[in-house]
């Protein structure tokens, strides 16, 4: 197999185009865990302590 | 002498050993090397004192080359001086070490031994780079595992001084340095008794000073130089027996006996391996394995690799070995054999009857090296011809290396558990587990072991943890493969992953879900289930996040998995490990309160009370799996061959043959746009009657995945039901219409979108994404594979047009609100036809190209950026190289065009030659130009077979007839730090390059070091009480030159300024450099990455950043070329920083300073924003 130019994919034959399930749901991630959500637009807004921890991940966890 | 038992990684071991005999550290991060300076660097903010009673003083350099410098001038200063490094970072202290060695001088390098950059960068483990630095003189020191790290660690450091050779002391990058075992360290006097103080004082009586001045470093000729390398041969033959000496010191204090080689196996074997590093224990467990079964099978484990002593190599050599294995964990193309490889064979030399030798090649990149692979090694040899120059961990059937693995052997002792535990990047899984080796470390008498494996996202990524617990030495250096318990934190995994492919006969998997048994009997994959029956699996599971929720934590459901763990896994009684928690519970979250305590505790109990045990219905053995229902998709070879294998974590199968014809690294664009990895919990949801039409929500979206289309009344029709479309404002989209168009399962959920939204009662709603799946991936798919493009509209020049082309970054690996990344993604709406960009490594090269994903993509005609990553410091040289080439091609066709133009052609061809070098230099009308041409030569004819010649010479390189839009891009750490020199020399060149520097203000990347950058009590690594100089002014220096574009932008804060310096920058024939404010996790945003765009346009309107535009062209219009574009900033400065928890948290951890460094940081903000208004109110 070669990587020609004309090979570069464009999203096309896409399986995953129609898919519905998730295969890497962050839900459990620390900067989605919701003290509130901001009003009207419902956008997330973590505590203080998940803003913390999310910080600590990238800075320490996260390893690259 | 006392001991300390410690549970530490090899990284805090060696820095432990490290800090004791340390003056002075000059470091510089780079992965996996960067935790021991950063631990060194806490312990002397927190008063440690070393063996000589100071606290060490450790400096951040600038780079790696920068550090070496300090080190070796530190060292002739008379401090004893270390530093820690690894990979490319100690390629660049080769130069030093080769000085140090040669004035030796007793310096020691730690090196948490990393691959080479070569046709990838990879962060993982091998011995490329110590190999590389192998001819310069140090002696070189090798450990095999954490205990061997703390044991030998220390001997670099005594053997050094007494020796007056520096030490590189190396263990495996992540399989060492990474790797938590509990194990056993000296107090820091015992290590002052086996000091030679009076070696001490002879270094320091040596150092320069002015008071008895001498002179090192002189320049010499052939008379001398050669003279002086060889009188230093006594010190290396020496060196020797005070290795020995504290390799004797170190058995003496701690019962451990090691020698500069160690024998492990039978003493009369056969069939002999010679290794070095954390290999060599999963040797000796495989050797324990079959010996016991009547083989006769040794090993030679090599700890001082340099000096090579083949005297006591080969007393070690049983006399009945027949045959031997040499194992590199490094590759040299070219090459007869690898180094220790060839270091053998020249030691058997003289050897009457010497063994047959044969070497190999293993694990580079941290690939595992299981029992079954040594096993292979053995193999090998009892065969009649033994291969040679063999491979093991890999499939090759290019050039046939490797050997053939047999079926994976479980070779761990009786009695140890091995687990694995899958979670996501922050939710607290690694912390957990890493808690739980503690407390049974701690707790019990059992080896532990933890090692933690993850995916290439900076947050949000996938995170396995390998745990082991067991009352034997746990010297299995590789991940779980037999696994007694396995957990999945995450519910979406058992749509991708093969979870379950470790587990053993009767072993236990936990599944944190919501579902019920009927769910799961529904949701779960066939060939989940039926591995779970055919394996007899034990299967619970629990809703971690359903009690999490109940009680009050959110989604933190770490505790709740903890209770889990203790309770299936039984490794302590479970009232002891309940205790034992909860007590750890106490001293983690005390601070936050009893309520935060009580929670958590409950979230233990909860957590054991409601695991619920599925029963397994025998059906499931015999299902098969799921067939595809719907039309099969064939989908591009590169995507189902590599891409999916790789995004399973099956890549560790793809055979060599799967990279035929990429053999150079190179990887297609846009690969990102098959993954859909519905990351997101909430997504967008788009009111259109709201809709304002401003596309701005597209414009700071920085995943690409909300975008604005124009539809035509054909494609209105076609569309799906559910795809709703208002009708397009503005006189240039008359007739069409309008609909803004979300990916949900792109979506990172970050919600900026919703947030810009200037809209009344706002035009998207986060929504929950279970409630939007079902219409808009269908829309989503019609509208990117059946809307087209509308190239005839005359299209504005504000940013909201911009945002109707498609973006040529997409998807891309960052972190959810990512400030980077939305800057880049417009760029490539503007000019990503023409675009090359030369990224320097950093967050902007993982989230853009961490292989398979590749987040740049092709528009319909085929065309995007091309891009590439070099290496960090040179990110500005490369760039240029790429722009001197581009410059080299067009002069020659240059050249050509003049040439027809002088000749005898038709009018028409001499026009379109004309044109095209009337606008070389004009991005799209060189386009057009370039256009033309082509169809003015296509049916060119001649008889002067000179003048053919030249027109097929401009045919053949059309490519590089439109002009190139050339961007060099990195982060803060590369343009103000290790780049700076070569991003100085381009801009200073005066050629046509453009830079992009994405200012996080801290090395992101490498997890929050300091950099220039970084602004006045900003907490930082190696800032830990808050940063005391202030952030240097680049564009300000970059002005100087006269001749450089230069802008300083917030996306958000400003978008028509963006815009509009983007085209200036491009449009200027000259350097440009534009400085972009880009916010990170890593800054800890109180209102949360949803609200990232909104900070930049806080931190303009506070003083904190400011915008404006340095454009030479205006000078020669006789006006100011600069022009301040931000306003007086009328906000609270204090405020602003206080917002971010790396200012906020100065005021609790140093109360003291942080009022004097607020007060400065403010001040300097103003007085930046004073010169600036200076600039723009010269005449």
């Amino acid at each position: 197999m070669s990587v020609k130019k004309i090979d570069n994919l464009q999203g096309r034959d896409n399986k995953r185009l129609k898919t519905k399930d998730p295969t890497n749901s962050e839900g459990t991630a620390a900067w989605q865990n919701s003290e509130q959500s901001y009003k009207v637009d419902m956008v997330n807004k973590p505590s203080i302590e998940n803003v913390i921890d999310a910080k600590d991940w990238v800075d320490n966890g996260s390893q690259l | 002498m006392a001991k300390v038992l410690m549970t530490v990684d090899g990284n805090t071991a060696a820095a432990y050993a490290a800090y004791a005999f340390t003056d002075v550290a000059a470091i510089y991060p780079i992965t996996p090397s960067t935790t021991m300076a950063e631990v060194v660097d806490e312990w002397s903010a927190n008063g440690r004192k070393n063996i000589f009673g100071q606290r060490v003083n450790v400096v951040e350099m600038q780079s790696e080359a920068g550090a070496s410098g300090a080190y070796h001038g530190s060292l002739q200063g008379g401090a004893l001086t270390s530093t820690f490094t690894a990979s490319q970072g100690l390629l660049l202290m080769i130069p030093n070490m080769y000085k140090t060695a040669g004035e030796q001088l007793p310096g020691v390098i730690h090196c948490s031994a990393r691959a080479i950059a070569t046709h990838a960068l990879s962060i993982f483990g091998d011995h490329q780079d110590v190999m590389a630095a192998r001819q310069t003189g140090y002696a070189m020191l090798c450990a095999g595992s954490v205990q061997e790290v703390a044991d030998l660690a220390p001997v670099a450091h005594l053997a050094a001084i007494k020796g007056r050779l520096p030490f590189l002391h190396f263990f495996d990058g992540f399989r060492t340095s990474h790797e938590i075992q509990k194990i056993e360290v000296l107090e820091y006097r015992d290590y002052a008794e086996m000091l030679d103080m009076d070696a001490v004082k002879r270094f320091r009586d040596n150092a320069l000073t002015p008071n008895h001045p001498v002179i090192r470093g002189t320049a010499q000729n052939s008379d001398i130089y050669f003279q002086g390398r060889e009188a230093a041969n006594p010190f290396y033959t020496n060196i020797i027996p005070v290795v020995e000496e504290y390799l004797g010191k170190i058995e003496q204090y701690t019962g451990r006996k090691y020698g500069l080689f160690d024998y492990y196996g039978a003493p009369d074997a056969e069939y002999l391996i010679i290794a070095m590093g954390s290999v060599t224990q999963t040797i000796e467990q495989t050797i324990d394995y079959y010996n016991s079964q009547g083989e006769k099978y040794g090993l030679i484990k090599v700890h001082l690799y340099r000096p090579f002593s083949t005297d006591h190599l080969l007393k070690l050599v049983p006399k009945s070995v027949k045959k031997i294995a040499v194992l590199d964990r490094t590759k040299e193309p070219g090459s007869v054999g690898e180094p220790l490889y060839v270091d053998v064979c020249t030691s058997f030399l003289r050897v009457p009857n010497a063994p047959i030798i044969v070497g190999g090649r293993y694990g580079l990149a941290s690939k595992d090296t299981t029992a079954a692979q040594i096993a292979a090694v053995y193999n090998n040899l009892k065969q009649d011809s033994p291969k040679n120059s063999f491979t093991i961990g890999i499939i090759d059937d290019v050039t046939n290396t490797s050997l053939d693995i047999p079926e994976e052997l479980d070779v761990e002792p009786e009695g140890t558990k091995a687990c694995q535990l899958w979670g996501l990047g922050s939710d607290g899984t690694v912390g957990a587990n890493k808690q739980a080796i503690k407390i049974i470390g701690e707790n019990s008498d059992m080896h532990v072991q933890a090692y933690f494996d993850y995916d290439s996202k900076k947050s949000g990524g996938i995170t396995v943890s390998h745990l082991r617990f067991g009352k034997e030495p746990i010297k299995s250096t590789y991940l779980v493969n037999h696994a007694d318990y396995i957990a999945c934190h995450n519910q979406s995994y058992v749509n991708k992953y093969h979870l379950l492919e470790s587990i053993k006969d009767g072993g236990t998997f936990v599944l944190n879900t919501g579902w019920s048994d009927e769910e799961l009997e529904v949701n779960l994959p066939n060939a989940l289930k039926r591995r779970i029956a055919e394996k007899n699996v034990k299967f619970y599971t629990v809703n971690a996040i359903g009690i999490a929720e109940e009680i009050g934590l959110g989604n933190r459901i770490n505790m709740v998995m903890q209770g889990v763990f203790f309770k299936l896994t039984n490794i302590l009684p479970i009232d002891k490990a309940i205790q034992e928690l909860k007590e750890g519970i106490n001293k983690m979250y005390g601070k936050k309160g009893e309520k935060v305590v009580n929670m958590n505790h409950e979230a233990v109990d909860k957590g054991i009370e409601q695991i619920h045990e599925v029963k397994v219905p025998d059906s499931w053995k015999n299902l098969k799996d799921e067939e595809e229902t719907e039309e099969k998709i064939k989908e591009p070879e590169f995507i189902r061959k590599i891409m999916r294998p790789m995004s399973e974590l099956k890549g560790g199968d793809l055979p060599v043959s799967a990279f035929k014809g990429i053999e150079d690294g190179t990887f297609p664009a846009g690969t990102t746009a098959y993954e859909k990895r519905g990351i997101a919990v909430n997504v967008p949801e788009w009111i259109e009657e709201r809709c304002i039409q401003c596309n701005q929500c597209a414009y700071v979206c920085p995943h690409a995945v909300i975008r604005p289309f124009l539809l035509n009344d054909e494609e209105v029709e076609k569309a799906p039901e559910t795809f709703v479309v208002k009708k397009a404002a503005g006189r240039a989209y008359e007739g069409l219409h309008f609909k803004i168009q979300i990916s949900p399962l792109d979506c990172t959920g970050c919600g900026n979108c919703a947030d810009v939204c200037p809209a009344k009662g706002k035009a998207l709603i986060m929504q929950p994404i279970g409630t939007q799946l079902e219409k808009e991936i269908p829309n989503w798919k019609y509208a990117v594979e059946n809307v087209s493009f509308k190239e005839d509209l005359n299209y504005g020049s504000t940013y909201k047009d911009t945002q109707f082309k498609a973006p040529l970054l997409e998807f891309s690996g960052a972190c959810a609100g990512c400030g980077e990344t939305p800057y880049i993604r417009l760029l490539t709406q503007l000019f990503g036809e023409r675009m090359m960009i030369a990224n320097a490594t950093g967050c902007s090269s993982i989230w853009a190209a961490s292989a398979p994903s590749t987040a740049y993509t092709i528009n319909r005609k085929g065309k995007g950026p091309s891009w590439a990553n070099s290496l960090f410091e040179d990110n500005a040289e490369f760039g240029y190289g790429m722009h001197l080439a581009v410059k080299q091609m067009r002069n020659k066709l240059e050249d050509d065009m003049r040439h027809l133009i002088d000749s005898n052609v038709e009018e028409k061809v001499k026009e379109a030659c004309h044109d095209w070098i009337h606008y070389k230099e004009d991005g799209n009308a060189s386009e057009e130009a370039s256009q033309k041409l082509l169809d003015v030569l296509e049916d060119f004819t001649s008889t002067d077979i000179e003048l053919v010649n030249i027109v097929k010479d401009i045919k053949e390189k059309k490519d590089y007839l439109a002009k190139r839009s050339i961007w060099l891009v990195g982060g803060d750490g590369w343009a103000y730090d290790i780049g700076y020199g070569g991003l100085d020399h381009v801009m200073a060149s005066g050629e046509d390059v453009n830079v992009l520097v994405f200012d996080t203000e801290v090395y992101s990347n490498t997890g929050g070091q300091a950099s220039k950058s970084t602004p006045t009590a900003a907490i930082a690594k190696f800032a830990a009480s808050g940063k005391k100089q202030g952030k240097k002014d680049l564009g300000r220096m970059m002005m100087t030159y006269g001749n450089v574009y230069v802008a300083q932008v917030g996306i958000h804060a400003d978008n028509t300024q963006l815009v509009k310096a983007f085209r200036e920058a491009e449009a200027h024939r000259g350097p440009s450099i534009i400085i972009a404010y880009s916010p990170c996790i890593n800054h800890g945003i109180k209102e949360g990455m949803g609200r990232s765009m909104a900070t930049i346009k806080k931190a303009v309107q506070a003083g904190y950043w400011h915008l404006y535009r340095y454009n030479p062209q205006l000078k020669e219009e006789g006006k100011n070329p600069f022009v301040l574009d931000s306003k007086e900033p009328k906000e609270s400065f204090r405020d602003f920083i206080l917002g971010q928890v790396r200012y906020s948290s100065l005021a609790r951890a140093f109360p003291n300073e942080a009022e004097e460094l607020f007060e400065k940081a403010e001040k300097n903000a103003r007085e930046r924003y004073e010169n600036y208004l200076r600039l723009a109110n010269m005449q």
